[in-house]
């Protein structure tokens, strides 16, 4: 290299050789296509009886030359010594290949010594040759690809109009573990996880009643995501029942993920906060929620189940609640209410009773309040906002962060709520700890979609005590009690059992009775089985017989 | 699932006891003193059995009346001019009580709890929120009346009880206070503050049957009457007359004749949140029966843009009163009608009722006997 070259290199400005630039074009096609043009009904396509045909139309379909995973079989069937060509697909990855060795390729590929038409050989196969359990014969191609694409084997035979497909789901997932957002002290720790049909399982296995109905949707044009809407047939409430099915076969959408997406397509209300669906993770729960009538919405893929017809009760009542005896049950159940009320109103009551209405204090308190207050520069209710901000920050990053530098957060939190923003005379002490007592009061909501609408709510209050003290309270208490008063989940009004009040004090109810005494069912779901158990429980009291 | 507009007897209940007794909190106790002096509590034992001997005609008259509410049966008996009558003067009471009221109520809140704020603004929220709630419903309405109003009536008997602790029994003396003939001459004007009670008959409809209207009654008149006593005994015991004539705000006051305690004493203050939302809850079921009415008389089936209307009509009618001397003389020209809307036609309209059904069933029988 010149000396020229050398220093140019290294004094003079060069810029960088443009990379070639990815620019997204626009779409040739003006005008948007409608969902139903895309996902409208089409007219299912036959399966020929020539196995070419079948091929070519399947590998089209299925990009078979793009797509590394989906395993393409040639084998032949020994009839009498003839040879009858055939083709198995399967997905790798998504099927238990033991089973398709030994159940289906070792039976199909021994000879057959009886004399089979090729016309009858894929019902011949099924009824006498292969010995897996799950077999189905499909005349239509769409058949064929819904159990190709859920871990399903196809067989299509030369001469056959008819393919067989054999269930054969063998994929990696991650077993039934603990619950991990809703913690128990008592009763069962497992948890859903995201294969649906060990989910059914789990609630079979604690439900084993001939009446629990598991009835299957399928749900997103694209993801063909199943589903199962879970009830008991002789409790719940039929018109329940067929109002469930009937939003359920009506949702026309591309894709479903999880049960919060499929949620937020099941219930009417979009603008309301609160959720009027329950998620939990929790079979013991789900179990309960279907004895008691309601009814259970999982989805594959999802470890969440979705009960429903809900109450405002369902957000502070945990299924440890009727594992432990009611008196203990009743105080934990005033704590939570206690902590709901808190999350909610007590930055509002904070603001109003210091800015408007200082003569509910004691003097000395009075005092303490108003010189920390007295030392910061802001307003009380951008201090409020700022410090709950910083929590909301430190709340979602705890959440977002890897786990080895979770602590850190903590740390750092506390550091910055606590010690920096006072000692900085940003904020002051007082306000550190109705903040913290607030994000308490919000952590101890058992529900976390209700324990975020809350969050939400907050705001609300706080501005409304800022601008009118204790009047604004009342009137965005008002407003809030007018919008969840006038709420239904599902039919079923959203602040039972206060209004329309419900007699029998059930386990959705604030406090509950003694378990031997809640003989009847919620009746604001009109069961059909109204009593849940006889009025003496404890039998073994009156009878002293062994 | 359909879901029809029903509720039961509590819901029903406390409707019509807190637009009752949401006065008593305010500045009605004064009335009992204002007619009998120290024998105010006499005026309101009077009251009391008018009001039972008027409830118990009422529930007699309504076992023909079926399911209907009293504009229907209004229309049945009198015809399009009965209840066009009826409709108007209901929906004219209706906005002139809840004006005058609600003045004072937003009064007492300026008074206690934003003494900057001007009244005005106080009850152009009121006025936005009622209507909030009023354009939901009468399922919306009762609900949140079930969930309130019970925490309300808890609250006023606590105050109710410390009132009395502090009071002294010698202000009940002299026994017949300004004399005895006052209570049943003028009586009649404590007895304005039932006017509310015709509510139930405009709500008929939506109790599931005639046991829950019948049931719905005796609870109204239950909480009612024992409000009504006690409080009035309370008040003249707490404050001596004639102070007792004068004040606006019963509830908040209670603060200053308490030495208990200091942190209770002043929990009182929150307590006034849960007024305010009934004085909210109070105005938006008057806008909603207004709403009720006039679609009534005029088969409209779409009430909520009725609901907006209703809402401006009421804002209008408490701009009147250039202050509180000129809204303390409507309010005094409404007691003195409002007893008569409230419980005697109700009882005029049914009893007609009953005598055209009763005439109608002979003449159905004479024509059957004709017949054979």
């Amino acid at each position: 290299m010149r000396l020229r070259e050398f220093v140019g290199s290294k004094f003079l400005f060069h810029e960088k050789p443009a990379d070639e630039p990815f620019i997204l074009n626009e779409s040739e096609e003006k005008t948007h296509r409608k969902f139903y043009d895309i996902y409208g009904k089409k007219e299912s396509v036959k399966i020929s009886s020539s196995l070419a045909y079948n091929v070519d139309y399947m590998k089209q379909r299925y990009y078979y030359e793009n797509n590394s995973d989906l395993i393409l079989r040639d084998l032949n069937i020994t009839v009498q010594g003839k040879r009858i060509p055939a083709a198995a697909f399967f997905f790798d990855g998504l099927v238990n290949k033991q089973l398709i060795g030994q159940l289906i390729m070792m039976p199909v590929l021994k000879e057959i010594t009886e004399d089979v038409k090729p016309s009858r050989m894929a019902d011949y196969l099924m009824r006498n040759v292969i010995s897996q359990n799950q077999v189905k014969l499909c005349l239509h191609f769409d058949k064929v690809m819904e159990e190709l694409n859920f871990g399903g084997c196809i067989i299509f035979v030369d001469g056959c109009a008819e393919a067989l497909a054999m269930d054969v789901k063998g994929w990696e997932h991650r077993s039934i573990s603990d619950a991990k957002n809703e913690v128990t002290i008592k009763g069962p720790q497992e948890a859903f996880c995201e294969v649906l049909r060990i989910n059914t399982a789990l609630i079979r296995k604690t439900l084993k009643n001939e009446a629990l109905v598991n009835q299957g949707f399928t749900i997103g044009e694209m993801s063909k995501t199943p589903t199962s809407l879970l009830y008991i047939n002789n409790i719940a409430n039929q018109e329940l029942v067929k109002e469930v099915q009937r939003r359920l076969n009506n949702i026309k959408v591309s894709y479903v993920m999880d049960t919060g997406e499929l949620e937020q397509f099941l219930m009417g209300d979009e603008m309301m906060l609160t959720p009027q669906v329950l998620s939990t993770e929790r079979p013991d729960r789900v179990a309960m929620a279907l004895n008691e009538g309601k009814i259970a919405i999982m989805l594959d893929g999802s470890p969440y189940a979705l009960i429903l017809p809900i109450n405002i009760t369902s957000f502070i009542n945990l299924t440890e609640d009727r594992y432990m005896k009611y008196n203990m049950t009743n105080f934990l159940r005033i704590i939570r209410l206690v902590s709901l009320v808190a999350s909610l109103m007590l930055p509002a009551f904070f603001i109003s009773v210091v800015g408007f209405h200082p003569e509910i204090l004691e003097t000395e308190l009075f005092f303490t309040i108003e010189n920390a207050k007295a030392q910061t520069p802001f307003p009380l209710l951008i201090e409020l906002f700022a410090m709950e901000f910083a929590f909301e920050l430190i709340k979602e990053a705890g959440l977002r962060i890897p786990g080895p530098i979770g602590p850190t957060i903590g740390i750092v939190g506390a550091l910055i709520m606590g010690q920096a923003a006072v000692e900085a005379k940003i904020a002051s002490s007082i306000l550190i700890i109705v903040v913290a007592f607030t994000g308490l009061g919000s952590f101890a909501t058992p529900s976390y979609d209700y324990a975020f609408s809350l969050r939400v709510t907050r705001f609300f209050y706080t501005v409304a005590a800022a601008v009118f003290g204790f009047f604004g309270i009342a009137l965005v208490l008002f407003v809030h009690a007018s919008v969840l008063c006038s709420a239904n989940s599902l039919g079923v009004p959203f602040i039972t059992p206060v209004a329309p009040h419900t007699g029998k004090n059930t386990f959705d109810s604030f406090f509950i009775k003694p378990l031997w005494k809640q003989e009847f069912r919620d009746d604001s779901l009109q069961t059909q089985l109204k009593v849940k158990q006889p009025k003496i429980s404890k039998v073994w009291k009156n009878n002293h017989k062994y | 699932m359909k879901r029809s507009t029903v509720f039961g007897h509590w819901e029903g209940t406390f409707i019509i006891v807190n637009s009752i007794l949401l006065k008593y909190a305010f500045f009605f106790l004064n009335t009992f003193p204002g007619i009998a002096g120290s024998a105010g509590w006499m005026v309101a034992v009077y009251i009391c059995i008018v009001f039972l001997v008027a409830v118990l005609i009422i529930q007699k008259l309504y076992q023909y009346a079926g399911q209907a509410d009293l504009m229907d049966i209004a229309h049945a008996t009198f015809g399009n001019a009965g209840k066009y009558i009826l409709g108007f003067g209901l929906i004219l009471c209706f906005l002139f009580n809840s004006g005058t009221n609600l003045i004072y109520f937003a009064e007492s809140f300026k008074n206690s709890l934003l003494t900057d704020s001007s009244t005005k603004m106080m009850i152009i929220f009121l006025i936005l929120v009622a209507f909030f709630l009023a354009m939901k419903g009468l399922d919306s309405i009762a609900r949140v009346h079930a969930f309130f109003v019970p925490i309300s009536l808890i609250a006023t008997g606590i105050i109710a009880f410390f009132l009395m602790t502090e009071g002294s029994i010698q202000n009940i003396f002299p026994i017949f206070g300004t004399g005895l003939p006052n209570v049943f001459k003028l009586g009649h004007f404590a007895l304005s503050g039932f006017f509310e009670f015709i509510l139930i008959t405009l709500i008929t409809p939506y109790m599931k049957t005639y046991s829950e209207f019948s049931k719905t009654l005796k609870l109204t008149y239950v909480f009612v009457s024992a409000a009504t006593l006690i409080l009035s005994l309370v008040y003249i015991i707490a404050v001596p007359y004639p102070a007792n004539t004068n004040i606006l705000s019963v509830i908040m006051m209670t603060p200053d004749y308490m030495t208990f305690h200091h942190i209770p004493q002043e929990l009182f203050t929150v307590f006034s949140i849960f007024y305010c939302i009934c004085t909210a809850l109070y105005i938006s079921i008057h806008i909603y029966v207004c709403t009720l009415i006039f679609s009534k008389m005029f088969y409209i089936n779409k009430t909520t843009p009725l609901t907006i209307c209703f809402s401006v009509v009421l804002l209008g009618i408490t701009q009147i009163p250039v202050d509180m001397n000129m809204n303390k003389d409507m309010y005094e020209i409404g007691l003195s009608f409002l007893w008569v809307v409230g419980l005697i036609v109700p009882i005029i309209v049914l009893a007609c009722n009953n005598i055209k059904i009763k005439r109608l069933q002979k003449e159905d029988k004479h024509e059957k006997k004709e017949k054979r």
